[in-house]
């Protein structure tokens, strides 16, 4: 029984631990090693990008406003995984999700604080939600692969949003085509209206908050109720989960929809938090992709994925920030450290798993 | 509005050329049983290198060269991950995609200074069209015969259909999955390479703009056969031409960059009727004892 439970720390320990770690410092060593390259030392490059974020609370402030719309997209593609399925499409949920919260934002004006911050939240998961139904319903009802749906929604999003911001919901201030802004009754509060000895003035909201809180509704939903079970027993195995009277075909769509509503809740941060509280395309490219690599480096647990989320927002705000002093170096080296992340990620969890069966084998 | 002229032909065939490649790559690759998204960011990939080389050495033959040579490098990194290491085809298509998105603008941005190359192509025209597209057409006929009329071909999509039967005569899985990636990089690379030097005459950030993707629902669409594939990537290859020709009153410009990805769905969700993957499409290959 002891060496049963050794066995699963040591599981825990590799799978979750070393394993992550080992990506992170590779994706580490080349982005140096690229850096060098274009004669720029890599110690005082990442260090100043460390300074940036943590040399001050107002660094670590701006990392939590970046790392936040990660955290949405990675939950969005690992509540997917638990029931089996490989949600993509985090990139079109957000935008459609985006655009319904900004929408309710500047159109029910009138509406007081609290009430009019939580329907555009509703409305953004209500748009992720729609947009990632509809690859679940054409996989159950057609069986379309989502991988390729969830793409192909992608695509179709982008152009939606960007007919319907400029021919419908167009501010007309100003150049790039954006939203007008929403009332002040959708604000999200920065993050030192809530937690006081947070610095004032950075961008920082209680959507990082809202995120956290999600996460753990969702540990609840997947843990503790019987729908919980019922996608996890899908995702395990589909066969014996229908054998055991589960309708996996209403559980499919139902997981697809949960999982695009928290991707579509992902740009309240921009859009809501302190800032320019408009819906603009440009801004939110990628985050969802990103999403997907944030997710499988958090391991597909909350916990895993608060702190994947952060490193993303750490590289992106460092990146932004270090730009200053190093402008030799384009700042795009952090999304190539982000993919290397995540190639060098799923090898090396494959060669912890062969580890463990050998060690398994052994005794 | 001509949509009917031989200049909408011409565009069609130059639009469904990558399309076309990337879904006879994905083909070769799922042959094997190996699921190849990555063919989004090799067709990127390959427009970079192309641009590059072309422009650093003014031969454009060069530059499609290396196109195929940094497509097959992109697809090593595939098979290394998903076949060697068994990792999950999927996340490691994702991950080369967001890798060749970085890549790609990084050195853009380092090279060039911009995000935008432009490159010029001086390789001669025969009847009024790239080369490329000549060589597309061959490729298409020697790959038929190849996977249906030779030894090898037959092996790589047996190794789609029964990895373990194929195993058991003493051919080796790994090899031929990895044969099967890595045509399907070359190919997509000279997809990526025709794209930015014949047809776009640039490079730019996220050129490939879903064509990986859709030369994967070609290959669905053309129920994994080579010729399938090709007529599935000429009708998107029509529509994508469709946008560049046709304004259709009251139809926004927007709707008709849509059509592709959802002709794409509708074909995915059988309005044109099931098609069957190789069996092992996915699969990891794992030997007892």
């Amino acid at each position: 029984m002891n060496s049963e439970r050794r066995k699963e720390l040591l599981f825990n320990v590799l799978m979750n631990g070393v394993a992550p770690l080992v990506a992170i410092m590779i994706a580490f060593a080349i982005g140096g090693i690229v850096i060098t390259s274009l004669g720029t030392n890599p110690f005082a490059f990442f260090s100043r990008m460390f300074s940036l974020n943590f040399g001050t609370l107002r660094g670590v402030s701006q990392m939590i406003y970046r790392a936040t719309p990660y955290f949405f997209t990675a939950m969005a593609l690992s509540f997917a995984f638990k029931a089996g399925l490989f949600n993509i499409g985090a990139e079109g949920q957000m935008f459609i999700g985006g655009l319904a919260l900004a929408w309710v934002g500047f159109t029910f004006t009138w509406l007081p604080f609290p009430i009019l911050f939580v329907l555009c939240l509703i409305a953004g998961f209500l748009g992720g939600a729609l947009w990632g139904a509809i690859p679940g319903y054409l996989k159950v009802k057609r069986g379309a692969h989502e991988v390729i749906t969830t793409i192909m929604m992608n695509f179709i999003a982008i152009a939606l949003v960007q007919y319907l911001v400029q021919n419908h919901f167009m501010n007309p201030n100003w150049g790039i085509p954006h939203t007008p802004t929403v009332a002040e009754g959708a604000y999200a509060p920065s993050l030192d209206k809530v937690i006081p000895w947070f610095p004032a003035g950075t961008r920082a909201n209680i959507m990082f908050l809202v995120a956290i809180i999600l996460a753990g509704l969702t540990l609840v939903l997947l843990d503790r109720t019987k729908l919980g079970y019922e996608i996890r027993a899908t995702g395990l195995n589909p066969n014996s989960a229908e054998y055991a009277g589960i309708d996996i075909s209403s559980r499919t769509v139902m997981t697809m929809a949960i999982s695009g509503g928290f991707a579509g809740m992902a740009t309240a941060n921009f859009i809501l938090g302190p800032g320019s509280h408009y819906f603009l395309k440009s801004e939110y490219g990628g985050i969802g992709f990103s999403g997907i690599a944030v997710g499988l480096l958090g391991r597909n647990n909350p916990l895993g994925i608060i702190l994947a989320a952060v490193l993303f927002g750490f590289l992106e705000n460092g990146a932004l920030g270090v730009q200053l002093y190093f402008p030799n170096v384009p700042r795009q080296i952090v999304e190539i450290m982000q993919a290397i992340i995540l190639i060098v990620l799923v090898i090396v969890l494959e060669l912890a798993r062969k580890f463990l069966k050998r060690l398994q084998k052994r005794g | 509005m001509d949509i009917f002229a031989i200049s909408t032909l011409l565009a069609t065939i130059r639009m469904a050329v990558p399309i076309s490649l990337a879904a006879l790559g994905g083909l070769f690759s799922e042959s094997t049983g190996v699921i190849n998204i990555a063919l989004e960011g090799i067709i990127l990939m390959g427009a970079f290198a192309g641009t590059i080389i072309t422009n650093a050495t003014g031969s454009p033959l060069l530059g499609i060269i290396m196109a195929v040579v940094a497509g097959i490098g992109m697809a090593l990194i595939h098979a290394i991950a998903s076949v060697t290491f068994k990792a999950n085809h999927i996340i490691s298509g994702v991950a080369l995609n967001l890798f060749a998105t970085g890549v790609t603008f990084f050195l853009a941005l380092v090279l060039t200074g911009g995000s935008q190359i432009s490159v010029e192509s001086t390789l001669p025209k025969f009847l009024g069209v790239s080369p490329v597209i000549y060589v597309t057409i061959a490729i298409f006929f020697l790959s038929g015969f190849f996977l249906y009329r030779t030894r090898l071909g037959l092996r790589l999509r047996a190794t789609g259909e029964h990895m373990a039967a194929v195993d058991s005569v003493g051919i080796s899985v790994t090899k031929m999955r990895y044969l099967g990636v890595l045509i399907s990089g070359a190919l997509a690379g000279l997809g990526g390479g025709y794209l930015a030097i014949e047809q776009a005459n640039f490079f730019t950030k996220g050129m490939s703009a879903g064509r990986g993707y859709i030369g994967l629902a070609s290959m669905i669409f053309g129920k994994w056969t080579p010729w399938g594939a090709a007529g599935a990537a000429s009708l998107f290859g029509f529509s994508q031409a469709l946008q560049f020709r046709i304004s259709i009153p009251f139809v926004p410009d927007e709707f008709l960059q849509m059509l592709p990805y959802l002709i794409t769905i509708f074909v995915l969700v059988g309005a044109v009727g099931r098609a069957t993957p190789p069996a092992e499409d996915g699969n990891h290959f794992l030997k007892e004892g």
